[in-house]
This record gives structure tokens, C-alpha cells and sequence, in this order.
């Protein structure tokens, strides 16, 4: 028996293996990364986040919520800053787009006037909600 | 050295390897897409500030609560509350020394037990106060998702 023939096999072996599961694993860390910038994921949060925030609003109030994810997002998806957060006040609704196709939306009950301003670089990049003075809806 | 043999044990281990790191990959690729692909539930947080809306809105004196049964354009004006929103996607209820002032579908399905973790059930909040001498109970609960629309 070839001992040495076999300990270089055995070697080659373990190498190729290795060499095979470290491209595995940078696969799947490659693979979780793409799903933790995932497009679905930010829209859903700011639409949640933005109509609990709607939905907390009393007269007077403003309310700054820190946007920099989501224009980093639709930046990597060449979606204008302008067009990220729309605001229905017939249908009481706001809807967040991250990129070029479908747009998330989610309902808010409160019944108030408000007005949203995108800011840039404050730093980071902000969206400021500012109540009416008033209760009623405009 | 019966090389055909050690051929078919070494075909054989490296399949054998490789199947391991299949099996691996589809469990980590299958529990990150159930992680990331289930939405953020946040309808307990909603059902919540609707009934605190709701009860600041009976103990601020802006609603009468003798006016509002039958009368719910009232009810939804004078509390701020967006009449066609709720309608879509809440259940309330409004209790005055347990007798229904106020109703909005069903919100028996707010007392059974496990059903928040459930999107096909309203996670559900409910507020017990006092206001005069009359004993009010408010159930809010919701049951909205989010929309994906083109």
C-alpha cells in the first residue's frame, strides 16, 4: 500500500471540502444579506410605522421619523426620494415605495389633518409629519 | 489495490457530503424566507390606540354617551375616527355598565384565548374605566394587513 499516495489524497480531499463548504457558507451569507435589504421588508415597516404614528397624532403635534434606510433602499432601486411616502386622504392611507414595481400601503383611522416634508442631511434623512391645529380632517 | 472500489467509496462519500450541505442550505434558505417574508404584525398596537382614542375621547366629555346608540356618524365625528377605515378593518365595541352603547361586528372573537398570534382573528385591546358613575368597557380590535398594490 502507497501511504503516501493515500495521505495525499486524503488531503486533497479535505481541501476540496473545505474549499467547497466556504463557498457554501459565503452563498448563505450573501443569501440573508439580500433578504435583510429586502424591499418587501422596508416598505412593510414604514407603512406600519408611519400609520401608528398618524394614528397617535393629536392637534399641534409633529412627529420626525428617521427615513435613511428607506432612501437608501430606493436609492439602490433608483426610486426618486419624492416618491417614497404617499399620502391618501380620501382613502386615509399611506403608501411607501422602495422600488420600481408595486408600492406597499397601509390604512391609518385617525381623522386629522396633517402635512408631510421630506428632509435631507439633517443628518440623515428625516420625514416630518405636522398636525393641523384643528381636529378635523382637510 | 482494487482502484474501481475505491473509486465507488470516494464517488460515493463526496455525494454524501454534498447532500449534507444540500439539506443544510435548504433549511437556512426556507427558515430565512419564512423570517423575512412574514409581515411585522403591529395590530396590537393599533387595536390599542384605537381604544385609548376611544376612552380619552368618552373621558374628554367630547362624545355623549346617550347619543351615540343608533347614531354612529356621531360617534366616528366626535371621536376623530375615520368612519369607511374602521368599517374596513376594526371590530369595537362599547360597553355602558355592561350594556352595548356601541357596536362594530363582532367582538366575541376578542376572548378567545391564542387567537392574536392568528392573522384571521383581530388582535384585540381592551380598556375598563369609569366615567361619572357609569362603568365603561371598550374593546378595539384590528384585523388589517398590509397591501401590496401596483
Amino acid at each position: 500500500m502507497n501511504k503516501k499516495g493515500d495521505a495525499n489524497e486524503q488531503i486533497l480531499q479535505t481541501v476540496i471540502f473545505l474549499a467547497v463548504l466556504f463557498i457554501f457558507t459565503l452563498l448563505m451569507a450573501y443569501y440573508v444579506q439580500q433578504q435583510r435589504d429586502g424591499v418587501i421588508v422596508w416598505e412593510d415597516f414604514y407603512a406600519k410605522e408611519t400609520a401608528n404614528v398618524i394614528n397617535s397624532l393629536n392637534a399641534g403635534d409633529e412627529f420626525v421619523l428617521d427615513v435613511q434606510k428607506a432612501t437608501e433602499v430606493a436609492k439602490k432601486n433608483k426610486v426618486d426620494f419624492d416618491k417614497i411616502f404617499s399620502f391618501d386622504s380620501d382613502k386615509n392611507e399611506i403608501c411607501v415605495k422602495l422600488s420600481a414595481g408595486r408600492k406597499s400601503c397601509y390604512s391609518y383611522f385617525n381623522k386629522i389633518a396633517f402635512n408631510s416634508e421630506m428632509k435631507y442631511g439633517m443628518p440623515g434623512n428625516l420625514l416630518v409629519i405636522k398636525a393641523g391645529k384643528s381636529d378635523s380632517n382637510g | 489495490m482494487d482502484k474501481k472500489g475505491e473509486m465507488g467509496n470516494q464517488v460515493f462519500g463526496g455525494f454524501g457530503y454534498l447532500m449534507l450541505l444540500l439539506i443544510l442550505g435548504v433549511g437556512i434558505v426556507g427558515d430565512v424566507a419564512i423570517f423575512y417574508g412574514k409581515d411585522i404584525d403591529c395590530r396590537g398596537v393599533e387595536a390599542k390606540q384605537m381604544s385609548w382614542k376611544i376612552e380619552n375621547c368618552i373621558l374628554q366629555g367630547k362624545v355623549e354617551l346617550d347619543k351615540i346608540p343608533g347614531n354612529e356618524d356621531y360617534f366616528y365625528e366626535k371621536c376623530g375616527i375615520n368612519r369607511a377605515t374602521a368599517e374596513k378593518y376594526f371590530v369595537i365595541g362599547v360597553k355602558k355598565d355592561g350594556q352595548d352603547i356601541f357596536k362594530l361586528k363582532d367582538t366575541v372573537s376578542c376572548s378567545f384565548e391564542g387567537t392574536s398570534n392568528n392573522l384571521y382573528f383581530p388582535a384585540c385591546s381592551k380598556e375598563r374605566f369609569e366615567e361619572g358613575s357609569h362603568e365603561i368597557e371598550v374593546i378595539a380590535g384590528s384585523i388589517q394587513q398590509i397591501r401590496r398594490v401596483s
